[in-house]
Order: C-alpha cells, then structure tokens, then sequence
C-alpha cells in the first residue's frame, strides 16, 4: 500500500516512441517494439504508458498491430494498472484510432503531444455521464476521494462511488487503496507525471537531489490538491526519508545566516517556486 | 504581534493580509513600464498605482464591477482623477488584489478604457498569466527570506519575555505561532506553522533563524502545542527545541 508521499507521486508516466521517424510499415519491427515495452511482470503502482508517434505516419496495420494489444491488455489489467495515451496530430492516426477504441471497446487516450497530456481526449466508447465523471475528475486535478467528488458533483456517496467505479471499470481512470481514514484514490491517467523529477536547468531546485526534489514535488501538489491533516502526514515521511540531506542544509542555512547573506537567502526563498507554479496549474488554478 | 503594511519586490503587501500586483500585461502594455520593477517605484512613478494602493489595501474590490455582470472572477473598478481608470481582481486563492488593466476614460472615444477593458476580459488576456503566479511564488518565498532572521528573532525575544503564552507573527505572509515553556533552568521553544504554502526550504530557514547554533537533528516534531492542539484542518505542524 503507498505512503502518503507515494501516492501523491501517482500515476507514473513513461513515454516510448518507436526508434524511427516517418513512416511506420513493418510490422514485424513495430511487433518488437511493442513486445519490449513492457516486461511481463508488468506494473504494480498505477502507471501510464505513452506511445509518442509525433513525427511517425504508422500504416493501418502497423497502427493496430501496436495500439489493440496494449489497450487490449490495458482493460484486462493484464499488466496490472496500466493506462495507454496514444500521441498524434496527424488527424488521419486520431481517427483511426478512435474508430479502433470504439470498435473494440478499448480504454485509450489521445494527446496531441507528450507535453500536453493533460489536454489528451478519452477515444473509447463513453456515455455522456461518464465524460462528465472524467471532465470532474479532471477539474479536481485528476485524482480525488469519494468523499471530494461527492462534494464537487452534490451527489450522495453511494452515486459518486458508482460514477468513479464505471469509469474505473471501462478502464478509463486507477485506483490506489490507502491506509486507514485517507480513503481510495482514484486517479485521471491525464495527471500522471514523470517517475523523477528531471532536472531543469531553469528551476531554482537545478541541484537539489533527484529523491528529494520529487518528493517536494509531491508535497507542492498535496498542498494543492489535498491540504488537511494527511500533509502533515506527508510532511513526517518527508522528514524522515531524508535526514542526511536536511541536516545538511540546516548547515548551509546556518551559515548563510550568520554571514548575512541577503542574496543567497533570497535565493532560497525562491528556489521552489517554479514547483509551486507547475503544482497550480495542475490543478487548472485560477 | 501586529505587522505593518510594507512593500517588497513586486507586492505591497498589506497589514491586513492580502496583497497588491500588478500583471505584466498592464505594466507593459498600459503602463509602458518595467515588468520586474518593484511596488514602491512603480507607484512613486504611475498615480493609478498609487490610488490602487489606496483604495484596496482595505478592501479587497470596489463597489462597481465591468459590466453589470461580474462573472465567476469579478473585476471591479478603480479610479484615479476625473480621466483613469483601472480593474483589479482579488484572486482569493493566493491572497492577491491584482491590477489587470488601466488606461484614460473618454467616453465615446476609440481609445476609452472601457472598452479596452472589455476586450481584454473576453480575449482572456485581462487576467495573470502562469509566470506571474511563478513569480508571485518566488517573490513570497524571498519575502520569507528576507523577514524571518530578524522577525523569527523578535517573536522569541516576545515569547521568552511572556512564556507559557502562544505569540503569533506574520512573517512574510506565513502566520507562525509560538509558545517559550520554562522547566527550571531549561527553556523549550515550540513553534507551529501552517504547512499549506509552506516549502521545505522556508520550514529550515525558519528554525535556523530563531536557533542558528543548533543542529537539525536537534529538533523535536510534536503532536501539540503546550496551549492547545494543532489545526490539522490547516495542516498545522509543530517542532520543538530544548535549549538552555
């Protein structure tokens, strides 16, 4: 069962792209492309897979031989909580792979590019109720309780699990069981985010280790998307997941203190803004 | 422990909690001036910024919205002399007043403000844009910064001299609260803050501030303050020191 912390890292994303660009017309080599993505033992945490195919024109057979395994095995959790995004702006791809999630019932979506998943249409075949439970769960950020989309919708909590529970039934959204009070999660595949936090040369966190700035990362979006007593909870695992790091930089803190360095506390100050920003913005704020 | 208003950076911000900005928008496009200037400059150079100043650093809106409708994000109007106008919405969510827009009022001329105004609002680019809100970020967690050594200082220097009483402080938005308990010749600081728009960072140079001679370690997470219990609905944390 995930922590605090780790549950606010979910879903994760992996994006894949087929080694060539242009056209796409062996099947045999799309065949083993699709084979290699995945190890049989598939995923345990709720996980996104995002096949990129900007700047790659697959044929219809190519297109099928890739697409309907994957969200065939999506929708039979054959490789256990997996969501497949298709990424295309070809229109003539989009059009086959609606028709191809609709045919077969398949649960996939469709971003224009890998850095808008968020803007990314569920293909598959939805009632109007359904696109109106997955458009809330998307405007809560993309994850929320029972409890929160019972809020948001006025609906009384046995409607709101059964509206979360088809959805997440069709294939469409995951769930993540948590300890105790904090209640089932369920999650929009459309907020999944890296599994680390790559380093970004424009952010003030540039050196801060890899597993702390993911794990700020997460606390950032809690205090967004679930602040109350369980950040507090996230707070105590942060603390004690990187002691060493923290002493360290109590050190450095110390110092800058008492050398009275107005410029290098200032940029201590900033250095988890740009976090606070993207965190935000993933819940669609203002 | 009441805080003055103050200006800082690109904020004034005021006594009463909430703060002014301006968008990059209008300050470059209505304003002709400098995106990165600070509150005081741009208000010592632009009279609407000073009248913004004036008229909501009590109230968070005015009396008359843009149009008779206001709209799920209201924008109220501000005046300045008989010709400028600006509208300022209050973004509830970080706290913030902004002035969106500004020009000169001449009814039925093709410049009035008015419908300037109104043009913006529905092409959307009347309101703050995500660098803005990344910029607001940076400049409270630099606030923080730079106000905590010497307020983080004066709120202990208040709570040793009335302990087993909680003294609050707003220090760079952040209300911290705080209860000095003396056991003899040992004296344990508590201190408890809100976690909700608080980093990592800020929580450390907080407790480095009040104790810069003391290790991390040295600090203790408790589960209340000597006074009462946390507020876990505002995600309230508490740490301890035992100093003496």
């Amino acid at each position: 069962m995930p922590t605090y912390l780790e549950s606010h890292r979910l879903p994760h994303l992996f994006v894949r792209a087929p080694d060539t660009t242009g056209p796409l017309l062996d099947v045999a080599q799309i065949r083993q492309f699709r084979n290699d993505l995945l190890m049989p033992s598939g995923v345990s945490d709720p996980t996104v897979l995002m096949i990129n195919l900007e700047g790659r024109f697959p044929t219809a057979g190519v297109l099928v031989e890739l697409i309907m395994p994957l969200a065939q095995a999506a929708r039979a959790g054959t490789y256990g909580p997996l969501a497949v995004v298709v990424c295309t702006q070809d229109e003539s791809v989009r059009t086959v792979v609606r028709a191809l999630a609709q045919t077969h019932d398949l649960p996939m979506y469709l971003a224009p590019s890998p850095r808008e998943l968020g803007e990314a249409e569920p293909a598959g075949s939805l009632t109007p109720t359904e696109r109106e439970t997955l458009e809330v769960l998307h405007r809560l950020g993309g994850r929320t309780t029972i409890s929160t989309f019972a809020q948001a919708t006025g609906l009384q909590s046995n409607a709101a699990t059964n509206r979360l529970v088809n959805v997440l039934n069709k294939g469409f959204t995951q769930r993540v069981d948590r300890a105790g009070r904090q209640g089932q999660l369920y999650l929009d595949p459309r907020s999944a985010r890296p599994a680390e936090d790559a380093a970004d040369p424009t952010s003030g966190d540039f050196g801060v280790p890899e597993p702390v700035r993911r794990d700020v990362r997460a606390l950032t979006e809690m205090q967004v998307r679930e602040p109350g007593p369980y950040l507090a909870n996230a707070w105590r695992e942060f603390l004690a997941e990187h002691p060493a790091y923290l002493a360290a930089e109590h050190e450095r803190l110390a110092q800058i203190v008492k050398d009275k360095n107005a410029d290098a506390l200032a940029e201590v100050g900033r250095r988890y803004a740009k976090k606070q920003a993207q965190a935000r913005r993933g819940k669609g704020q203002p | 422990m009441d805080a003055p208003d103050r200006t800082h950076l690109r904020s004034f911000v005021c006594a009463t909690g909430h703060e002014l900005r301006i968008t990059h928008r209008c300050l470059r496009d209505d304003l002709s001036d400098s995106c990165e200037a600070p509150f005081d400059k741009l208000a010592n150079r632009h009279g609407i910024i000073r009248a913004f100043r004036r008229e909501r650093r009590h109230a968070t809106a005015g009396a008359d919205t843009l149009g008779p409708r206001g709209g799920i994000r209201p924008l109220t109007v501000l005046r300045h002399t008989d010709t400028w106008r600006g509208v300022t919405w209050f973004d509830e969510s970080v706290g913030v007043v902004w002035l969106c827009a500004c020009g000169r009022h001449r009814s039925g001329q093709p410049d009035d403000a008015f419908p300037q105004f109104t043009g913006l609002r529905e092409s959307g680019r009347i309101w703050p844009s995500d660098d803005e809100y990344e910029a607001l970020a940076a400049d409270r967690g630099e606030r923080f910064a730079a106000f905590v050594v010497d307020d983080a200082a004066r709120l202990l220097a208040a709570a040793r001299v009335a302990p087993d009483i909680e003294h609050v402080l707003v220090i760079g938005g952040h209300p911290i609260a705080m209860v000095v308990r003396v056991v003899e010749t040992l004296e344990e600081t508590f201190v408890a803050f809100s976690l909700q728009n608080f980093s990592p960072d800020l929580f450390q140079v907080l407790l480095v501030a009040l104790y810069p001679d003391r290790q991390f370690e040295e600090w203790r997470q408790e589960k209340r303050l000597p006074t009462r219990e946390l507020d876990h609905t505002h995600s309230e944390f508490c740490m301890s020191i035992v100093h003496g």
